[in-house]
């Protein structure tokens, strides 16, 4: 550019053109540019605004959706190092036209002038404090520019490991690698907030929740566990795996940290396991009133049974003629109670530990509170059964936390697993109502929802508006990841097609306390099992620290 | 329907209405397409060989060929950055690009600053780059009263020939430096009065390359030669139809210097026309001294090779990189613009004088219709 810096401008007016020999010996200076300096057009950002940086990269070089990448502010009085994440890469040029559509000749030789653009969501900045401390914030301004990009590498993501939880799950992914020294974990003051765990088939849903299990098992059987988990499995995969694959038993080292009750007497031979029983007098009528789509009238028979009969009774009494007749003298029809006794009949007959005598049922309350993994293994029952055990089991989980929170006895929180979460938290007709006051108002008495499906579409907005915790493993249909984008508490728009090009094991994890959404890769739970059954001392959950804020009551 | 025909359609309607109240007749329009068709018309091998001298046998193939050393290519640019009617500013850049094959070496600015433009002390900016480069003592000098924009484009062509000069000082034997324009320069009734001060420069360039041993060639875009009797007809256009029905699918050239329509050789080199590319879409005019033109077939090959890219088919490579990192983008001019303004509000001057002092031109430039 020409020289028109200001001594031109300062020359007394008047003055003359200096004359040749006043100039001295000709002498010709060239400015030379080449490859070697800063002539280099890539990795420096050169656009756009807050929301979206720019930057280019030569057509062959290979950079990924969803990597994360450091700029340094050339600014060095600010010594700020910003992170972004790659949202997009795109063809593009310094030629104009339809140059790419009608390409003769031997080839481009200026490839410098054909790269590709790549666009950067940021993610915040880390700024140097005053006595050199390192903080993470999100950014208010953009980087200067020209400013250079390059790979993050573990040396940037060491503030992510004082911000993780205690509950570890995978480890941090930058595009498709992995960076080995930075954990993901989950914090466990998050988990009565409700966590949502979203993937398609065979993407790697029960790897996850048995890393998780696995997880908290570990905490729980070290005496930090700060909630308890419960898992009610239909398809007895948790146990002792399936196909090949490995289960919570086998966690040698830290078996002391998970109960189980199961109805599959092959699992009972192990003394870990206690046979499932649920007593008669435990069930109350709206257990019943989940399983069948029930007329008006039988709805309205079901909710007089209270009334009608002893509480602790009312199952045995109900079937039997004198009960039916009790039924009717109160105005109900004889078809709508023989609909219900030939129901309950049914239940009784299918759920065989449903018993007279004992009850799992307080002792799982009851490890629930101490902080412990329960397992309830229910291979041979059926769906309704399944959502019979979780309706009964919720119920009573939830009167007993609200009753200890009232009295100020409760021990700790827990965690409610429900597969296939759409049959119950669908909204309006598919929903039950007490998953919904769950996710609703559970989070005051500690009780949280773990919902795993593969159709978060099918979940209320707004239910799904509670669940500060997402765990997302890959998700083909545009609705699921719409409906995700809707009610993440962070903002995952930009996030679209990485989520949609998830591979098995791979996973986007947005929580509380983290301060963006975090590409994992998941522990691969066989290998999981191999370390946890290895390692030696427990790590103890990192203190927040560096102002964030606790979460949100 | 013909390029003047009705267009139907609404928006048609509308183009026939500018064209009858806006804009120029268009039977005149059309009169001058009938004019212009003219000098696209198939060439005749026979008048062609009868008025120019050249036939079908004077156009020879070149076979590209590779080479070692690097290719050198010149070029320059100028914009004027505030004229004030007998004086005006203006920015000037050159330089070379270097490539080696196909791979882009480096590129050099020898110059990039401002250039006034004023007829009472150009002088002085011309001598000082034709003493100190050129060794040259003799005053440039123009003989009458010239335009302002001549003098900086003279001071632009000065600057490329420092540009050459340098590249040539720079080059080696086997390397070939390109230049963007011509050497022949009598041919151009606008140079006339500075010729003999620039076949000063260009001899002391021949020379230069000479003493590398490296080949210097002039690559011509355009061309005021023509040829035909009644209608003048482009020579370069008429020979690159007549050449690549010749010599199909293939690069070639041919010499004019020393036919009918090139007899004279006021000037130490030769002149050819040359295709480098079947698919270009032009040939051009190439200006080569005697030391080069001795043997300008392995030259003409060896730019040929490298002038095969996707960017620009047909036109030497390493020349289209020189026009597009010479070039003075719109925003580099304006930026200096305005520092010049910020120059003059320093000095005193205010908005109103500033404003005054411009061209009158500018100002109605300034004064967009929508």
């Amino acid at each position: 550019m020409a020289d028109l810096s200001d001594e031109r401008w300062k020359r007394p007016t008047g003055e003359e053109t200096r004359s040749e020999e006043e100039e001295g010996p000709f002498e010709l200076k060239p400015k030379t540019i080449n490859n070697e300096d800063n002539s280099n057009p890539y990795n420096k950002i050169i656009s756009k605004d807050v929301r979206e940086y720019h930057f280019i990269v030569p057509s062959d070089e290979w950079v990924e959706l969803g990597e994360i990448v450091s700029i340094h502010d050339r600014r060095e009085e600010r010594d700020t190092t910003f992170l972004a994440r790659i949202t997009d890469i795109r063809h593009d040029s310094n030629y104009d036209g339809n140059w790419d559509t009608i390409v003769r000749g031997d080839g481009f030789y200026d490839t410098d002038h054909i790269f590709n653009r790549v666009v950067a969501e940021p993610l915040g900045c880390i700024m140097k404090e005053d006595g050199g401390r390192e903080r993470f914030r999100k950014s208010r301004t953009i980087p200067a520019k020209f400013s250079p990009v390059t790979k993050a590498e573990k040396d940037e993501f060491q503030f992510l490991v004082e911000v993780m939880g205690g509950i570890e799950v995978g480890r941090l992914r930058n595009g498709s690698r992995d960076v080995k020294e930075i954990p993901v974990a989950l914090h466990s003051d998050a988990m009565d907030h409700h966590m949502g765990v979203f993937a398609t088939t065979g993407m790697g849903k029960s790897n996850f929740m048995k890393v998780f299990a696995a997880s908290c098992m570990k905490r729980a059987s070290s005496n930090e566990s700060k909630f308890g988990l419960l898992i009610i499995d239909p398809h007895g995969e948790y146990i002792l795996g399936k196909k090949g694959t490995k289960g919570l038993l086998q966690l040698d080292r830290h078996r002391d940290g998970i109960v189980c009750y199961s109805t599959d007497p092959k699992h009972l031979k192990d003394p870990l396991v206690s046979n499932l029983t649920v007593k008669r007098s435990e069930i109350l009528p709206q257990d019943i009133e989940v399983l069948y789509d029930w007329t008006p009238a039988q709805r309205e028979a079901l909710e007089a049974v209270s009334r009608v009969f002893y509480e602790e009774a009312w199952l045995e009494d109900i079937i039997t003629p004198e009960g039916a007749a009790k039924m009717v003298a109160e105005g109900f029809h004889e078809k709508t109670i023989g609909r219900i006794s030939r129901t309950i009949k049914t239940i009784l007959d299918k759920n065989r530990y449903i018993s007279d005598l004992t009850s799992s049922v307080p002792g799982i309350i009851n490890n629930l509170l101490e902080g412990k993994v329960v397992l309830v293994d229910i291979p041979t029952l059926g769906e309704r059964s399944e959502l019979f055990l979780l309706s009964l089991l919720s119920r009573t989980i939830l009167d007993r936390y609200k009753r200890e929170s009232a009295e100020g006895t409760r021990g700790k929180s827990c965690l409610i697993t429900v597969e296939e979460a759409q049959r119950v938290l669908g909204g309006g007709e598919g929903s039950l109502a007490r998953f919904e006051s769950i996710a609703r108002e559970g989070r005051k008495f500690g009780v949280g929802l773990c919902a795993v499906t593969q159709q978060p579409k099918l979940i209320d907005k707004q239910l799904l508006s509670q669940f500060n915790t997402l765990v997302i493993l890959g998700l083909a249909d545009r609705n699921d990841r719409t409906r995700l984008e809707e009610s993440a508490k962070q903002d995952l728009s930009s996030l679209d097609v990485e989520i949609q090009t998830l591979e098995k094991g791979e996973a986007i994890i947005s929580t509380l306390n983290i301060p963006f959404p975090v590409p994992a890769r998941i522990h691969l739970y066989e290998r999981y099992l191999e370390d946890l059954n290895r390692s030696k001392a427990p790590v103890k959950e990192k203190r927040q620290s560096r102002g964030f804020n606790p979460p949100p009551d | 329907m013909g390029p003047f025909g009705t267009v139907p359609l609404k928006i048609g309607i509308y183009l026939h209405l500018l064209f009858h109240f806006e804009m120029i007749e268009r039977e005149k329009v059309a009169e001058a397409a009938r004019a212009i068709k003219e000098y696209f018309s198939p060439v005749d091998p026979g008048e062609f060989e009868v008025e120019t001298g050249i036939g079908a046998g004077d156009f020879r193939e070149i076979v590209p060929q590779d080479f070692d050393g690097q290719i050198f290519a010149i070029d320059g640019s100028n914009v004027v950055v505030f004229d004030l009617g007998n004086i005006s500013l203006n920015q000037i850049k050159a330089g070379y690009v270097v490539y080696r094959g196909t791979e882009w070496q480096r590129t050099v600015i020898t110059y990039d600053d401002l250039f006034t433009a004023d007829r009472e002390n150009y002088r002085q900016q011309f001598n000082r780059y034709r003493k100190g480069i050129f060794g040259l003592e003799e005053s440039f000098e123009l003989k009458s009263e010239e335009e302002l924009d001549r003098i900086s484009t003279f001071f632009r062509d000065l600057q490329e020939h420092v540009a050459l000069y340098e590249a040539a000082k720079e080059a080696k034997e086997g390397d070939v430096v390109l230049y963007d324009g011509g050497f022949s320069l009598w041919r151009e009734p606008y140079y006339r009065e500075v010729l003999k001060r620039i076949r000063e420069v260009l001899n002391r360039i021949f020379e230069r390359a000479e003493e590398s041993g490296a080949d210097l060639l002039a690559v011509s875009k355009s061309s005021k030669l023509s040829w035909g009797r009644g209608i003048s007809r482009p020579l370069i256009g008429s020979a690159d139809r007549f050449g690549s029905e010749t010599v199909p699918d293939k690069p070639w050239c041919v010499r004019l210097s020393g036919k009918k329509v090139m007899p004279e050789e006021p000037w130490h080199g030769k002149t050819y026309v040359a295709k480098f590319h079947p698919l270009a879409t032009h040939a051009f005019r190439i200006d080569a001294p005697d030391c080069t033109a001795e043997h300008i077939d392995e030259v003409l090959g060896r730019v040929a090779m490298y002038a095969r890219s996707s960017e620009s088919l047909g036109y030497p490579h390493a020349l289209f990189r020189a026009h597009q990192d010479l070039k003075i983008p719109v925003q580099e001019r304006n930026f200096n613009r305005l520092t010049l303004f910020e120059g003059l509000r320093v000095e005193g001057l205010t908005e109103q004088e500033i404003r005054g002092a411009l061209d009158y031109h500018e100002i109605l430039d300034g004064l967009r219709r929508r």
